[in-house]
């Protein structure tokens, strides 16, 4: 019945009787590993296509929405995360396995008469992966992929005459933007993958027209069919593909960075590893003195030139050996150039400071996003508005010149003074603080800081100059010193404990600071009377708070004393949102330092928005997750 | 040759059982991807995701019942909430629209706008005091009973909440097009 039927069928297509032929196909010399190349090589652009079409019906190509959708494809939709790891990682597969490949060819000389073109074709195969490899990286618009492209889309212009109009039709305008995304869409899902399965054919073709290339010796032995010996190893080497992709997916994970920001300098961006030597040549002296396009278009033009002759070339046997020591010092250069691009960046820690940052924005716009959702603005919108995700980075870049967070730069890093070497390495010496450090500001603990420890909070004070000339000491001699000096005694005597913790509590109450809540009412009474007073539990200070703090407490009518104009701060709200707010725009006013100021301000240099989303990150208001972190899929 | 794997030709068992084992290994390997991405793709069948937030126990606010004519004649409304749309979230947008009538002191009846026959918006029609819908003419009597039977079902009703205050809030659900029962969607 079965056989009528197939028999039917085949009367009619002939389908049957050339996979008959297929798995009746002779391997000579019998089944090797050697010959699953193949299989492995459109095995693993199968898992493109299936994994690419199934992301296709998830992805949404737009600067609103390419991260967006890549995000809901990794975090949300069902084994979204297993789908687009495959994909990655079969992407690199391919790479590596096509690279291989044409390594055999040149080594076993495959290319010789009469497979010049089956050589030819296989290079221009190659040239359209590594086209949809490069443009896939765009794809997600987050960092790695954005900053990336912008390099590489620029050493497309340098290319001469062409160049620049080349790249502006590939981007779709002058600048990246929605039409680079399409086109680049196209170009990786449509355009690339036809022109590749075009050729893909061709190749096959040719190979079956000219069958396996192998030695005499192997064509003397006996010939074995296809099926099933070749095709189980063919099959193993597949599943191993498989398995080494899924695992690379369930081990690592495709990464999906931060969403594209072109405001921010990226110190963290590279390139794809199998293009870091490229990225490293171009930093090359040589190529720095005659231009890019040297390093990225005419010497790759010229390699690649030579490869193209080689069919020819390799006809004796002194070109053969031409040809294995051009691929050897071309490898041994790729690697050479690959090995110090890793072993600077190791050793770069402005690079590994810029990589972690890249790793917080990325999980933080993750987080943000899952809980949340994504505003019609994007996911740039949802970030650009977190103070948990600007804090930090407004701290590294407006304060951390002179302040410090708990001896970093907010960002977890250190301050550097960076020293450049000849041989272009870099020396990182820490760079000492001009003002205080800031971490934990405004809390209990700062508060009994000031108070028992002045010296220390403000040590780094000394350090500030102005054109030459020293504007912290005046701090550390002032007013508020000496007081702490003359009264630190008194404050220490363990008599005095209780009510050295009311003054605190009620400077934390006054502050208004939700992460400082709750607040104890009694001691915050007993606090204030001790700032009102300067009465202790056992004896008192030699002046009391209000003497020279002005303070205000909220919602009373009348203020519990006025600024005495002397430079020391008005205290009301102190720590609290509206003080740093005001605090941060006009240090210098009357009501805070006055004329003993020393700080910037920053009311002109920052927008009213990145002052709050820096006092708000200060404060600790932002979301926050549940206590499980992260949303397990 | 000493490879173990080409010594099986020997017997037709063994060269059976390879054959099973190729299959099996090669089925494995291209069946699998196929198998992940129909998890992948069926996605909008295995997770429930709420087309909108913001809604309190499942009601929204629509109206005042004093915005009400006494006739009963009813008045269409627009519905706002947080639209939820895969990664988006739009905040107050309208996320649908019904018509209500006040059939009583503090009774109201809230009827989806969208025609259960398939999914058009259904108009009033003051002056013959009817709904129709513009794409296949389903008619129905002002408290959504059908007139015509182009349509399976008389319109959807949804359920009201009058507040003390006044103020109207409705469960609002869409239903499947085309069945004669309602089942939510």
């Amino acid at each position: 019945m079965i056989n009528k039927l197939s028999a039917w069928f085949d009367e009619r297509t002939g389908w049957c009787t050339a996979w008959g032929r297929f798995l009746e196909y002779s391997i000579p010399g019998g089944p090797r590993w050697r010959y699953t190349w193949g299989a492995m090589l459109a095995f693993t652009f199968f898992l493109e296509a299936v994994t690419g079409l199934l992301l296709w019906a998830a992805y949404s190509p737009g600067t609103q929405t390419a991260w967006e959708s890549t995000f809901f494809i990794q975090h949300e939709l069902t084994l979204g995360w297993l789908i687009r790891g495959v994909h990655h990682y079969a992407a690199h597969t391919l790479m590596v396995l096509l690279g291989l490949h044409f390594l055999q060819l040149i080594v076993y000389r495959v290319y010789l008469q009469p497979r010049e073109v089956n050589f030819w074709v296989g290079l221009a195969m190659l040239q359209v992966v590594m086209l949809i490899f490069l443009t896939g990286f765009l794809l997600p618009w987050d960092q790695y992929g954005y900053h990336g492209s912008v390099a590489r889309n620029k050493i497309l212009g340098t290319a001469p005459f062409v160049g620049q109009p080349a790249l502006t039709v590939a981007q779709g305008g002058k600048i990246m933007g929605n039409q680079t995304l399409t086109r680049f869409f196209a170009l990786h899902a449509g355009l690339l993958p036809a022109i590749a399965i075009g050729l893909l054919v061709v190749y096959s073709r040719l190979v079956f027209r000219h069958g396996l290339a192998v030695g005499e010796k192997t064509r003397s032995e006996p010939a074995v069919r296809y099926w099933p010996d070749q095709a189980l190893r063919d099959g193993l080497a597949c599943l191993g593909v498989l398995a080494i992709v899924v695992g690379l997916t369930a081990w690592v994970g495709a990464p999906l960075w931060g969403p594209a920001n072109n405001v921010d300098s990226f110190g963290a961006a590279r390139p794809e590893w199998e293009f870091l030597f490229l990225f490293r040549f171009l930093k090359m002296e040589f190529i720095q003195k005659h231009g890019v396009e040297v390093g990225a278009v005419y010497i790759p033009t010229l390699i690649a030139g030579v490869i193209v002759l080689m069919p020819f070339i390799g006809r004796s046997r002194a070109g053969h050996i031409f040809n294995l020591s051009f691929l050897g010092v071309l490898l041994a250069g790729m690697g050479y150039l690959s090995f110090i691009a890793v072993k600077e960046d190791a050793a770069d820690l402005e690079y590994q400071a810029a990589y972690h940052e890249a790793e917080r924005e990325g999980h933080r716009a993750v987080e943000l996003a899952s809980a949340l959702g994504i505003p019609g603005g994007g996911a740039m919108e949802l970030v650009q508005h977190d103070p948990l995700f600007m804090g930090p980075k407004l701290f590294a870049r407006r304060c951390a010149n002179c302040h410090r967070l708990d001896g970093k730069n907010g960002l977890g890093a250190d301050v550097w003074k960076v020293t450049f070497n000849p041989d272009h390495s870099k020396n990182f010496a820490v760079d000492p603080a001009t003002a205080a450090d800031l971490g934990g500001f405004g809390s209990r603990e700062w508060m009994l800081k000031v108070l028992t420890d002045y010296d220390a909070t403000f040590e780094p004070l000394k350090n500030a100059t102005h054109n030459g000339k020293n504007v912290g000491e005046r701090f550390l001699t002032g007013d508020m010193a000496s007081w702490c000096k003359d009264n630190a005694e008194v404050l220490k005597q363990p008599a005095n404990a209780a009510s050295v913790k009311a003054l605190v509590e009620f400077l934390a109450a006054q502050s208004g600071r939700k992460d400082l809540q709750p607040y104890d009412a009694a001691l915050v009474a007993a606090g204030r009377e001790v700032f009102a007073s300067a009465t202790l539990a056992s004896g008192s200070l030699s002046s009391a708070c209000i003497d020279c703090h002005g303070m205000h407490v909220a919602g009373e009518e009348t203020a519990l004393s006025e600024n005495s104009g002397a430079g020391a701060p008005t205290l009301t709200g102190y720590g609290g949102r509206k003080w740093l707010i005001d605090f941060l725009k006009q240090p210098g006013h009357a009501d805070f330092y006055g004329d003993n100021n020393a700080m910037p301000s920053f009311e002109q240099s920052m927008s009213p928005q990145e002052i709050e989303l820096l006092v708000d990150w200060m404060l600790g208001d932002y979301y926050r997750p549940e206590a499980s972190p992260s949303k397990a899929e | 040759m000493s490879d173990p794997l080409d010594a099986a030709e020997a017997t037709p068992r063994r060269g059976f059982l390879k054959s099973l084992a190729t299959l099996a290994i090669v089925g494995t390997a291209v069946l699998s991807p196929f198998a992940a991405g129909l998890a992948f793709f069926l996605d909008p069948l295995l997770k429930r995701r709420e087309p909108f937030r913001g809604a309190e126990n499942g009601f929204l606010y629509v109206a005042n019942v004093s915005q009400l004519p006494a006739s009963g004649e009813p008045v269409h409304f627009a519905l706002r909430a947080d639209r939820v749309d895969a990664w988006n979230i739009f905040r107050n947008r309208t996320i649908g629209s019904v018509y209500l009538r006040l059939m009583g002191p503090g009774i109201v009846l809230a009827l989806n706008d969208i025609c259960p026959h398939l999914g058009c918006k259904i108009e009033l029609k003051p002056a013959d005091k009817t709904f129709l819908c513009p794409c296949h003419g389903a008619h129905f009597k002002l408290d959504g009973e059908q007139i015509t039977h182009i349509a399976p079902r008389s319109m959807d009703t949804l359920l009201v909440d009058v507040r003390k205050d006044g103020g109207v809030w409705v469960k609002y659900q869409e239903f499947e097009g085309g069945k004669t029962q309602k089942v939510e969607l």
